[in-house]
């Protein structure tokens, strides 16, 4: 942007940056996107390190009161949260957005305006969190582990810290309907030749990462849901004392460690990229590689979490159990470090991504050599919950995540800035980095005795020499940050040009493999789409950033519920949600976002199309959501002995003669739907009318039947908050009211969209609502006799 | 007579094995990558033909990944080899149980016989003391890092540990997981001290009725 003095000049300035805000607020690119992404998520990890560097100023000498405790608490509790959640797992996300769909020529992602839903949802998200910090009663303070029942509202009440939470499930639906857009994408959207074998290691990190997150969020979900249900509606699922505190740590625990390497995976794919490259030959292990974070890292992730649990009193077989899977799955690693060194054997050329790359792989040697350490359940007696601990994770999270995608960014930057970076700066910014990161964090390893997130510690511990180096560390490691971002303003406005492909790599994001289709694989080296603008203006779309910012208004009014005014914000952001979402309705009935639907033809999906191949994970992330929830009651019952609750019995409280009217309906809503479906196959619009309106109508009934029992218990005094299993009905029954409702309001679409449209096209996406309403019946099929019958 | 605590000499001797193996692979590990990372590129010449050049490679993985699992399973089975540092003793001779509830922010131990005390725990030196740990509001985490000991209180449960000092001696308390404002000042000291001075102590509580 050039300023030009004259008052043309001006106005161009002006009209510019209108264009450059609708370009970037509607845009569904997903290289735009990717942008986005890295710099919202720059700034959430300025935010956490900021955060960081105050703690450590605490921490540098003993006695130290620059923080108050409870202020230390919050930025504690943040730091992890924002770092984590909003900082390193989206920058992985960044440079997936932009890059897997180069790398398997697929014209964009599956769902363009999902994936602005997924940003836009990010973004707000992440303003809800650090908004928290600033209401009354501040932010979170019990760590971002979220122990119970510390966080209900008996021990830390406000509504600041209500509104983290829903940011956090906020965040969590965005990752799910991210993950859910991106295997589509890889799943479906390869160009033709782009088999599973040449398909490049970056994607394939990205899909083990989107698996697993797939895998991890919805845990997460439902122990959120029923945090904020004790939170807002007054169960008392966490706060009771039969069993809450230990299914929080297992539900955490469940998402918290696959969550470590879905941070983790995207840094490995970047490195897995940029060795080759820099190497001069072939990527050594590549196929055991994919075989060993496939087949061991993703299933074993899933059964390692009690590890986090050693010292909460599991029996001996658990330990026994969780210490051996833990040590199994340093396994797949071994390989896959040592395939990385087996690649550098013989030198590479060291330019620096290949040294962040190096410093990458260095210091995840070190953080997984005290991971085993943390494997033993004899030595996590003293290390779980000391400095140790820290000192490991950072080295993991920071050290091998932060430099692996670091390396990723300078590596791609000629890619996407079509600039070269300063490599005089980059070398400095690494070597400041190695250093000051190692001042930070070795010291840790040594403050074994320390405990975590203290806020202070008397000099006669003798660990102020320690905490001193390290604060001295973070300062020097934080510092150099300040390099990394200049170097990227030098790129974007100084840069020299760069050639299309300087690292001469042959992987097809840089536009050298045949392969690919030519739309979105050219080496353009410009932000912007490779699309031609014609096509380019038909795929921008408000929606996505409208039906964020709905969702975002409804949560501080959920959270700020307490209040009057809180209750008014639901509504305003609810009503403003539901326009948002009829504006879409409308955009689709007149395609004016339309994307062509193309069939699979790649195996193992050949013949599913897009959306129901979407479907189909979509449900199996809700799966997970319900199983969570449904165990997590199976669990609290099991343990209710404790706590003294007797769980009510059979016909006493719930009417098993309504409880079998309303399944009686619903079920037979899964035949009516078949027959709707069967009547669209064969064209028969009159009678697929009729089908899908005696599912609606049957629909209906089950909602109305479960609303008047409702009532009916409501009137007899019975609520979400007079007793541990009152409130599980509710809540439970609840959810799956909510799913219902929503297949009610899709059935209106539907419907409304095959009288404007007669005929099959209007009526294609029957088959893939089908699926997800099924499932919604299938689910209560568990509930009835959940709640009902035992 | 042993000064070092049986607790202390278990999680040690564990600990002395892990800290040389991984030292020794960091070490190696490191220095073979930061070598060959720091080595100018040379073409390499490949002697031999490619099938038997794939074979080598296939060795050399397969020698890699047996490394790798004997080092994981001497460690794993060191763990294994002392589990007696977190399994109580059922009913040991010579023992006391305590109990031990946390809550924001101060330890309680009660005592068989009623007597309760905070924010500090007096034992008698050479005895085994089991300490039945509970919480009576959030999750809390009972620790005496110097010892090697450590069990979570968590509300509704009792966790057991066991442990033992041999000469007189004083030991913190500290609870290790962040429980509210006040965590990093829940602490408590242990004392150890002769059975005589302990048993005359606790001779006089029962007097007192607890």
């Amino acid at each position: 942007m050039v300023w030009v003095a004259s008052d043309k000049g001006r106005l161009a300035v002006a009209f510019d940056f209108r264009r450059s805000v609708h370009r970037w607020t509607t845009t569904t690119n997903h290289k735009e996107i990717g942008i986005l992404y890295f710099i919202t998520s720059m700034f959430f990890g300025a935010v956490g390190a900021m955060l960081a560097e105050l703690m450590r100023v605490q921490l540098s000498v003993p006695s130290n009161t620059v923080l108050s405790a409870s202020l230390y608490n919050e930025f504690v509790t943040m730091h992890g949260l924002v770092m984590i959640l909003w900082f390193l797992s989206p920058l992985g996300i960044a440079l997936m957005n932009y890059f897997v769909p180069l790398q398997i020529g697929a014209p964009d992602l599956a769902f363009p305006r999902l994936n602005a839903v997924s940003y836009w949802m990010y973004l707000f998200s992440g303003v809800l969190a650090i908004g928290g910090l600033f209401l009354p009663g501040g932010g979170p303070n019990g760590g971002w582990t979220v122990y119970q029942p510390l966080n209900t509202s008996v021990y830390s009440p406000g509504v600041g810290i209500s509104l983290v939470f829903l940011g956090l499930a906020m965040l969590a639906a965005s990752v799910t309907i991210g993950s859910i857009n991106f295997l589509v994408t890889i799943a479906h959207e390869r160009a033709p030749g782009m088999t599973i074998s040449k398909i490049p290691m970056f994607t394939w990190f990205a899909t083990f990462t989107l698996i697993l997150m797939l895998l991890a969020f919805p845990p997460l979900l439902a122990a959120l849901v029923m945090l904020m249900s004790d939170r807002l509606l007054g169960t008392v699922i966490f706060v009771s004392v039969a069993g809450g505190a230990i299914l929080w740590t297992n539900l955490f625990w469940f998402f918290g460690h696959p969550e470590v390497y879905i941070v983790l995976l995207p840094a490995f794919g970047a490195i897995a990229e940029i060795l080759p490259v820099f190497a001069g030959r072939d990527l050594e292990g590549r196929r055991l590689i994919v075989l060993a974070t496939g087949l061991m890292v993703i299933p074993l992730s899933m059964l390692v979490w009690q590890h986090h649990m050693f010292i909460t009193g599991i029996n001996l077989a658990e330990l026994a159990t969780f210490s051996v899977t833990t040590i199994i799955i340093s396994i797949p690693f071994d390989i896959i470090v040592l395939s990385f060194i087996l690649t550098t054997l013989g030198g590479v050329k060291l330019n620096t991504p290949m040294l962040w790359a190096y410093g990458a792989i260095v210091l995840f040697i070190i953080g997984g050599i005290s991971g085993v350490f943390l494997s033993s359940f004899v030595l996590d007696v003293v290390f779980r919950g000391s400095y140790f601990v820290v000192a490991h994770f950072h080295y993991v999270m920071v050290g091998a995540t932060i430099f692996g995608l670091v390396a990723g960014v300078y590596y791609w930057l000629p890619k996407i800035t079509g600039k070269m970076y300063s490599e005089k700066l980059g070398l400095l910014h690494f070597a400041i980095s190695f250093i000051g990161f190692n001042i930070t964090y070795a010291p840790m390893f040594l403050l074994i005795d320390m405990p975590r997130r203290i806020v202070t510690y008397s000099a006669s511990t003798g660990w102020g020499t320690l905490n001193y180096i390290s604060s001295v560390g973070a300062i020097i490691f934080g510092g150099a940050q300040l390099i990394f971002v200049a170097n990227l303003l030098y790129t974007h406005y100084g840069g020299f040009p760069s050639i299309p492909n300087p690292w001469h790599s042959l992987s097809p994001e840089w536009g050298k493999s045949g392969l690919l289709r030519s739309v979105g694989s050219a080496a353009d080296g410009s932000y912007g789409p490779s699309e031609s603008e014609a096509i380019e203006a038909k795929h921008t779309s408000h929606r996505p950033l409208e039906v964020s910012i709905g969702v975002a208004v409804t949560l501080v009014g959920l959270a700020t519920s307490p209040y009057l005014a809180g209750k008014a914000v639901i509504v305003v952001g609810l009503v403003f949600l539901v326009y948002a979402l009829l504006r879409w309705a409308r955009d689709n009935m007149g395609d004016k976002f339309s994307l062509g639907e193309t069939f699979g033809d790649k195996f193992p999906f050949a013949g599913v199309g897009r959306i129901k191949l979407g479907m189909w994970i979509f449900i199996a992330s809700d799966i997970l959501l319900f199983g969570s929830l449904i165990g997590s009651t199976l669990f609290i019952r099991e343990n209710s002995a404790i706590a003294g609750v007797v769980w009510p019995a059979i016909g006493n409280v719930h009417d098993v003669t309504t409880g079998a009217i309303s399944t009686v309906a619903l079920l037979a809503s899964s035949f009516t739907m078949v027959r709707a479906v069967m009547s669209q196959k064969a064209g028969e619009q009159r009678h697929y009318m009729i089908w899908l309106g005696s599912t609606f109508a049957l629909g209906l009934a089950f909602l109305l039947t479960e609303a008047s029992e409702w009532y009916s218990l409501y009137l007899r005094g019975i609520w979400f908050n007079t007793s541990l299993p009152n409130g599980l009905y509710f809540l439970l029954t609840g959810v799956h009211a909510s799913h219902v409702t929503a297949g009610l309001v899709m059935m209106v679409y539907l419907m409304v969209r095959a009288v404007r449209k007669p005929g099959p096209e209007g009526s294609k996406s029957i088959a893939n609502f089908a699926l997800y309403w099924d499932f919604v019946d299938i689910v209560w099929v568990f509930l009835f006799p959940l709640f009902y019958l035992v | 007579m042993a000064v070092t605590p049986p607790t202390v000499a278990i999680w040690t001797s564990v600990f002395d094995v892990y800290l040389v193996l991984g030292t020794l692979v960091g070490i190696v590990v490191i220095s073979v990558l930061t070598y060959s990372v720091f080595t100018k590129p040379k073409v390499k010449a490949e002697v031999g033909p490619k099938r038997s050049l794939e074979r080598r490679k296939k060795i050399r993985a397969v020698i890699l990944t047996l490394i790798t699992i004997s080092i994981l399973t001497t460690v794993e089975l060191d763990t294994f080899s002392a589990t007696s540092l977190v399994t109580v003793p059922s009913d040991p001779a010579n023992s006391m149980t305590i109990q031990v509830v946390g809550q924001q922010f101060f330890w309680t131990f009660i005592y068989p016989n009623g007597y309760a005390q905070v924010g500090n725990l007096t034992i008698p030196v050479g005895e085994t003391i089991v300490l039945n740990i509970t919480s009576k509001d959030v999750f809390h985490s009972f620790a005496i890092q110097q010892l090697d000991v450590a069990k979570d209180a968590i509300p509704g449960r009792y966790n057991q540990l066991w442990l033992e000092v041999p000469t007189p001696s004083q030991y913190s308390i500290i609870c290790k997981e962040l429980c509210g404002v006040g965590h990093a000042f829940m602490t408590a000291e242990l004392y150890a001290v002769n059975a005589s001075t302990f048993n005359a102590w606790y001779g006089s509580l029962q007097t007192k009725g607890g």
